[in-house]
């Protein structure tokens, strides 16, 4: 069953010409020059109950403005967007109620006081029963061990502590979507762990559908069997990270140490990808010769001390479908 | 939003404040000192000249001290929150807002909800009280009904314009000189309106009414002559407020609908 539906979704910012001064603003207020932009573009896609939903993209991709619309925080210029049944912007308590949402960048605590503060808050706004609060109070305690910090003020938290009580409060009023906006942005690798798991438990156990965005690949191939891949506003990809790699990673990666830099190398039909003087990776399509006729080719040339070969990591995916979209639009700068 | 959320948001922001008690308490005998400067130097000057287009010290005092005490009032409930928009849309923190479940107006003014105001009110409170025992005055229940509505109404028409100003964030976002414009307005409001010329009286009147916050209450309660408003209308007075804080109401959400299409 569809919980999110998004249909022809368009939305333009209109940026009215401003001038300066108080005069100026009276002028803006009157003014019709403006410039256009569509931050999103004639998207459609749906997600079931009980995905985790990767949503991701270059920045200015328009990844928050559909967040925001799906959020009911913008309204859309165009097309329709159904949240649990609502329009989420037209009945936005409604929305606001049976939803979810973390900003990574944006905290929703109160700065000067204890976590429990803020949590409790949060159970009169949200209404929530004493029981239903008690209990995921617990589980979120527990699972994010945030027991040990919650009676201390949220600014002696560390930035990893302080994810965990956003995501534990944003989980209390037991929403059915969980909209989580860069939730592992600037977190160190434990930190990001903990939060990874977390989040897979919460969309496994308790059927919480997940969509969130980030520039972290681990955290869609940890998380989210499903992406979308946005671009300038449109759509671009949609399904599993295996099916985008079977299509675009037919490439191997091929990391050469030398025993002394060789400098620039420029060996036809493969490219290379990173220069760090004595080691060098080089991205290798399967094509007439194989890898290891690569590999040995150079050997036979350079001295070289050691070589590995890899298969594209989801984040090299990605970097090359970013880079194939960019190169539709300029067919000069083609890769590959 | 229920009257209990906003008492449990009332007992977090005193936490809140008591995390830097230090800080609120000099900031508030700050805020006394700077008011009774500003009484001092109305009492010297009336010293000077005795009345000011006919008002007395006594009278000039309670003129001021309802100005005060109604700003205090109405900018408890919304100027921090106002000119905090500014900060809050470029950051997007305004964002957060909407993702609750409750009005984002009533929990913007609740959340901001501003104690230092305290000062304000316990320095102005306190010379109303003095100046009208001091003009001994005849006044009958009706007289005192109509001073507590007229501080009612002071306090929304200057929560309303607050607002109104606020709301203006969602188009322009930066909104820093529509409060100094408003502050300089409302300097005006500490003398008796005659003073001015008639520019000056019809822009307080129609313009930007801050004339009824003090001014035409005051007038009617002494029974003082105003050019604008006749005799008749004196009960009518005190729903300028209602009629300005609904206005600046309706104008901010309708705002507030603006930046949910144009997102800031």
């Amino acid at each position: 069953m569809s919980i999110i539906a998004v249909n022809g979704i368009t939305k333009t910012y209109r940026q009215y010409r401003r001038f300066p001064g108080l005069i100026g603003s009276v002028r803006s207020l009157f003014t019709r020059q403006y410039t256009e932009e569509d931050a999103v573009n004639n998207m459609s896609f749906t997600i079931n109950e009980g995905e985790a939903v990767g949503y991701l993209g270059p920045n200015g991709a328009g990844k928050s403005t559909m967040i925001k619309m799906m959020t009911g925080i913008l309204v859309p210029t165009n097309g329709d967007i159904k949240v649990l049944g609502v329009v989420p912007h037209e009945a936005r308590k409604a929305n606001a109620q049976q939803i979810g949402v973390v900003f990574g960048q944006r905290s929703q605590l109160w700065w000067d006081l204890p976590v429990t503060d803020s949590f409790d808050l949060h159970k009169y706004i949200y209404k929530i029963p004493d029981s239903a609060f008690r209990k995921n109070l617990e589980l979120c305690m527990s699972l994010l061990s945030v027991h040990e910090f919650v009676q201390k003020p949220v600014r002696q938290l560390s930035l990893g502590q302080r994810m965990r009580v956003e995501i534990a409060m944003a989980l209390l009023h037991e929403p059915k979507i969980l909209f989580l906006d860069e939730p592992t942005i600037g977190l160190d690798v434990m930190a990001k762990d903990q939060i990874r798991r977390f989040l897979r438990t919460v969309n496994r156990e308790r059927k919480v559908t997940i969509v969130l965005t980030t520039h972290d690949m681990k955290d869609i191939e940890e998380i989210c069997p499903r992406m979308l891949v946005v671009n300038k506003g449109s759509l671009v990809y949609d399904g599993s990270v295996e099916d985008l790699r079977a299509k675009l990673g037919s490439e191997r990666k091929v990391i050469i140490d030398f025993r002394v830099d060789p400098g620039l190398l420029d060996i036809p039909g493969i490219t290379l990808l990173q220069d760090e003087g004595i080691r060098k990776t080089f991205l290798v399509p399967r094509g007439e010769s194989t890898v290891f006729e690569h590999v040995s080719r150079i050997a036979s040339q350079y001295p070289v001390e050691d070589a590995s070969i890899e298969s594209l990591d989801i984040e090299s995916v990605i970097r090359k479908l970013y880079l194939q979209l960019a190169s539709e639009e300029q067919p000069i700068s083609k890769i590959g | 939003m229920t009257l209990l959320l906003f008492s449990k948001l009332v007992r977090l922001l005193l936490k809140e404040k008591m995390e830097y008690r230090a800080d609120f308490v000099l900031s508030a005998f700050a805020q006394i000192i700077s008011y009774a400067g500003d009484y001092i130097v109305i009492w010297l000057f009336m010293k000077q000249f005795n009345s000011i287009a006919g008002w007395n010290w006594p009278e000039i005092a309670l003129l001021y001290s309802i100005g005060l005490f109604t700003y205090a009032l109405g900018a408890s409930f919304s100027f921090v929150q106002m000119s905090g928009l500014e900060g809050q849309v470029r950051e997007g923190t305004f964002d957060t807002l909407l993702i609750k479940p409750v009005n984002p107006y009533l929990y913007l003014i609740s959340r901001g909800f501003n104690l230092a105001y305290v000062a304000h009110i316990s320095i102005s409170g306190t010379v109303l009280i003095w100046a009208i025992a001091q003009l001994n005055l005849q006044w009958s229940w009706t007289d005192y009904v109509y001073l507590l509505l007229a501080l009612i109404s002071g306090a929304m028409i200057h929560a309303g314009l607050l607002t109104a100003i606020g709301a203006t964030t969602f188009v322009w976002v930066r909104t820093g000189y529509l409060f100094s414009l408003f502050f300089q307005l409302k300097e005006f409001i500490s003398y008796p309106l005659p003073i001015f010329g008639t520019v000056v009286q019809l822009l307080l009147t129609v313009g930007v009414p801050l004339a009824f916050v003090n001014f035409y209450p005051a007038a009617f309660l002494l029974s003082y002559e105003t050019s604008l408003i006749p005799h008749w209308a004196k009960w009518l007075v005190p729903l300028a407020g209602p009629l300005i804080y609904g206005l600046g109401y309706r104008f901010w959400m309708y705002g507030a609908n603006k930046y949910q299409g144009a997102g800031g």
